[in-house]
């Protein structure tokens, strides 16, 4: 009886491993298929520059008034806090670094996605779904649309190109709310504060926060495209395709971050 | 005027590419990418310390960074060392690479230079850099003090050793002192240690006791004294009325001679004999009244006469 | 009817298994057949599809949305797009079903008439007993 159900256990966790395997791999192919139609010429038409259009107005311009808000107020938070926690400790002079490194290296592409995410990944992952189930996809099919050129590819620009410029946006907020901040909170001039900021910020840094943000906007749109897809022709598989796929947004966002922090330092001191 | 989606998209992105590069720029800008560079050579025996990338400082100033490494034909680290011209005119024919090693963190390269006016250093020249290491000047101060320490360790051995002997002084010490404690535990009190038997105390007790009823009778002795002495009807005061009457009589026997002086004056010239007895007792009657005066000085008298003891 | 349009280049089926996309209006419905087929320019293929609603005189429609449109008008777009396939042959799929409270089909004709330009075959499918709403002739006759 114990030997049974141990058995049960073990093939119970073989297969969700085999599962999450085949899904993980699903996934790698689904990208592979969409990156390499994002360097196909013939892949853009007006439809798709259309879609792409509209695409980036619902994910960066609309949020623009939330996400701003948001950002001024995420700055001034953490700007306050570190400051005056080093202050505190006599070591003010880690501010630059850590404006730069911390929060617009980290916090800022972490904080944008997380944004975009909570709105758009789920809108989008509804919308495809409703789709499969409306059979709208089928009409593509049908009109020889080519789904992953119309549907996909745009959105996931859309993606890439929202998440990597709000969050440069968001960086800019940050700059300019540490050196409103440190004027009137820490007495700090304006040329000390930039002088500060120049010190500790590398090129690199730069990079790798906009390369980690359009990795980043590339998966938080083709996650929830792939799991709206899967929905069937009932109308309640729509709620289940859209907790899935977010669901599994939220595990890429955490895992891409976490990558980011083992991967960064290894190229830095490579280059 | 309602806006379009692709103005409003067109607006967003341009705003937000321009605002990105203007960054970009006057970072770069700042951090001297437009500006033209030289490339110093600096020789080395050793690459330890350095690497690609390692700033250059000028008077605690970045100026430069390692831009290459590289192994000459001589065995000899070839360091290429790339500073924007602006900073160039610090480097001069004299001037002095150094490879400072502190005793802690990371080596530091820097370029000192003495003499302004000299000769700009010339990139073809290779300067040599000159290693300042911090750890073996530490070791080369920190050894006599290591010397010293060694010596006053054994001695301390030596003290730890002459401790632990069983037949040390420090035995005998402590040994001794476990007698005394033991035979203090033993005793009731201080005085029984001081006298050495407790039949002493009892009668040191004993005589304690004793004084102490003597002093209370010779308190009450010295009151009935006093009120007799100093009473009312004590005898000092009668002993001074007496005298106070005495030495009245006494002037009044005086006049009275005067008078018998003065009356046989006519009658006896000769009467020498009776002013010397006039003379006598005057005399008499002033040590009298010293006395009384004496007397009055030593025992004052007072209404209510009290003694105090102590 | 699937192998009929599997032996077809291009056929521009009028079905509900193809219905209009939901999240675009009729005008950039019908547009999308030109910009993606016709590789046409956003302006171009909208006034290409304007110019088919107005001679079904729906040019009214042009900016609403699939779920707001009556059987007919919803029939009509998609016949019209199903023209915007250029050198395709039109492909009726139960058109009686799309519009169950149609009783004979001489509003599909019409509809058919104004948009198919010459020369154009037009199949419909549909099923036998519904064969004596087609008056006109044969179902495979445009």
């Amino acid at each position: 009886m114990i030997y049974s159900d141990m058995l049960y256990f073990v093939e119970n966790i073989g297969g969700k491993g085999l599962q999450s395997a085949l899904s993980f791999k699903d996934a790698m192919s689904f990208s592979y298929l969409i990156l390499a139609r994002l360097f196909d010429r013939r892949a853009y038409n007006s439809a798709v520059s259309m879609v792409l259009l509209n695409q980036i107005y619902f994910t960066a311009v609309q949020i623009l008034p939330l996400f701003l808000t948001a950002a001024i107020c995420l700055s001034i938070a953490f700007v306050g806090i570190i400051g005056e926690y080093l202050l505190s400790i006599g070591l003010f002079s880690l501010f630059g670094p850590l404006l730069v490194n911390f929060m617009i290296a980290e916090i800022a592409p972490f904080a944008t996605v997380l944004l975009i995410a909570l709105r758009s990944s789920s809108a989008i992952n509804a919308e495809i779904a409703v789709m499969k189930v409306n059979k709208e996809l089928n009409t593509l099919e049908v009109f020889q649309i080519d789904i992953i050129n119309y549907l996909f590819l745009p959105r996931v620009i859309a993606g890439i190109v929202s998440v990597v410029l709000l969050t440069c946006l968001f960086a800019v907020v940050i700059v300019v709310c540490g050196l409103i901040y440190s004027g009137f909170f820490f007495n700090m001039s304006a040329r000390d504060y930039i002088a500060t900021l120049l010190e500790s910020a590398g090129f690199f840094d730069l990079i790798a926060m906009t390369v980690k943000s359009a990795v980043f906007g590339f998966f938080i749109v083709m996650i929830p495209i792939r799991h709206g897809t899967r929905a069937t022709d009932e109308l309640t598989s729509i709620p289940v395709a859209v907790r899935h796929g977010m669901v599994n947004v939220f595990i890429a966002i955490v895992i891409i971050e976490v990558l980011s922090l083992v991967v960064t330092p290894m190229i830095s001191k490579l280059i | 005027m309602k806006l379009k989606v692709e103005h409003k998209v067109g607006i967003f992105i341009i705003a937000t590419v321009l605002l990105a590069l203007a960054g970009l720029a006057y970072m770069a800008y700042k951090k001297g990418v437009f500006q033209a560079e030289t490339t110093y050579v600096v020789s080395s025996r050793t690459g330890d310390g350095l690497s690609v990338g390692m700033p250059l400082y000028f008077s605690g100033f970045k100026i430069g960074k390692v831009k290459e490494l590289e192994l000459s034909e001589e065995g000899l680290v070839m360091i290429r060392i790339s500073i924007p011209d602006n900073h160039a005119k610090w480097i001069r024919s004299d001037s002095k690479f150094l490879l400072e090693k502190p005793l802690i963190g990371a080596a530091r390269l820097t370029v000192a230079t003495k003499n302004m006016m000299s000769a700009p250093l010339s990139p073809q020249t290779a300067a040599v850099l000159t290693e300042v290491n911090d750890i073996n000047d530490a070791i080369q101060r920190v050894q006599p003090i290591l010397d010293q320490l060694a010596a006053i360790t054994e001695n301390v051995a030596a003290l730890t050793n002459r401790l632990a002997d069983p037949q040390g002084e420090m035995t005998k010490i402590l040994k001794h002192s476990e007698k005394l404690t033991a035979s203090l535990s033993a005793r009731d009190s201080l005085l029984e240690m001081a006298l050495g038997d407790r039949k002493s105390v009892r009668d040191f007790h004993a005589s304690l006791r004793n004084t102490r009823q003597i002093t209370d009778q010779v308190i009450v002795l010295l009151r009935k004294t006093d009120e007799d002495v100093y009473g009312k009807d004590g005898v000092l005061p009668m002993v001074v009325k007496a005298l106070r009457e005495l030495a009245a009589n006494l002037v009044k026997t005086g006049a009275t001679l005067d008078n018998v002086v003065k009356i046989t004056s006519d009658a006896a010239d000769s009467t020498k004999d009776l002013k010397l007895l006039r003379s006598d007792i005057d005399s008499a009657a002033n040590s009298l009244n010293r006395l009384l005066d004496e007397l009055n000085r030593k025992m004052p008298f007072r209404t209510e006469p009290r003694i105090e003891l102590p | 009817m699937r192998a009929f349009i599997a032996r077809r280049q291009r056929v521009g089926l009028v079905s509900r298994e193809a219905p209009l996309i939901s999240n675009l209006s009729v005008l950039e419905n019908i547009a999308l057949i030109g910009q993606y087929h016709g590789r046409l320019s956003r302006r171009r293929a909208e006034a290409m599809a304007r110019e088919y609603l107005q001679r079904l005189g729906l040019e009214e429609l042009a900016d609403r949305r699939n779920p707001s449109l009556q059987e007919e008008q919803r029939f009509s777009v998609m016949v019209l797009r199903a023209a915007m396939l250029e050198d395709s042959v039109l492909a009726l799929d139960r058109p009686f079903e799309m519009m169950p409270a149609l009783g004979e089909s001489r509003f599909i004709y019409e509809t058919i008439g104004k948009v198919a330009e010459t020369r154009r075959e037009c199949h419909v499918f549909d099923y036998f007993l519904n064969e004596r709403r087609y008056r006109r002739g044969s179902a495979h006759e445009a």
